[in-house]
């Protein structure tokens, strides 16, 4: 068995996962982080 | 690289920017550890089980409107994302991750101190999931 090198984490997969929990516990899924410099 | 001080770190709660409110943050990256030990082995042998993280914030409490007490009575009970990054004024690199997690928001103590004390709260979180580590993405 490889070691996995790459601890980072698959952001797609990751966001899905935690969607899919707050659907499943009723609460509203958040809209994306913005930040104030991505809104001018 | 070299050592650093500790006093860029970011803090977004429930997608507030709280970072200018907390003087303490120690996120504890753990995981369950499953005992694998069989015949024959003449040790204890481990094996990575479900993440089991949590976080802990040391919080300056201010009572203005979308500051520490509104935002964590708002998600207090709830579900709610909490963005972490070693230095805020630094974009999101393989230097400088971008930790995301889910965190159940729980054990404020909005009203606490002394007489004579400044008004703060420490809140320890556990994380519902894993603990995502990015190389990109923005704060």
């Amino acid at each position: 068995m490889e070691l996995k090198m790459d601890h980072y984490t698959d952001m797609d997969a990751w966001k899905a996962e935690q969607a899919a929990f707050l659907t499943k516990i009723g609460q509203v899924v958040e809209k994306p982080t913005k930040s104030k410099k991505d809104e001018e | 690289m070299a050592v650093f001080l500790n006093n860029g770190v970011g803090v977004k709660v429930n997608t507030v920017d709280l970072s200018d409110h907390v003087n303490n943050i120690t996120l504890n990256r753990n995981f369950d550890e499953l005992e694998v030990t069989a015949m024959g082995d003449s040790g204890h042998k481990f094996i990575k089980g479900l993440e089991a993280s949590s976080l802990t914030l040391d919080f300056l409490n201010d009572t203005a409107t979308a500051s520490v007490l509104a935002t964590l009575q708002a998600a207090w009970g709830t579900n709610v994302t909490v963005v972490l990054l070693q230095n805020k004024g630094t974009a999101v690199s393989a230097t400088n991750p971008l930790y995301t997690m889910t965190c159940l928001v729980n054990g404020t103590t909005d009203i606490n101190g002394a007489t004579g004390d400044l008004s703060t709260q420490s809140v320890t979180w556990n994380v519902s999931g894993t603990v995502a580590v990015a190389t990109t993405g923005t704060f």
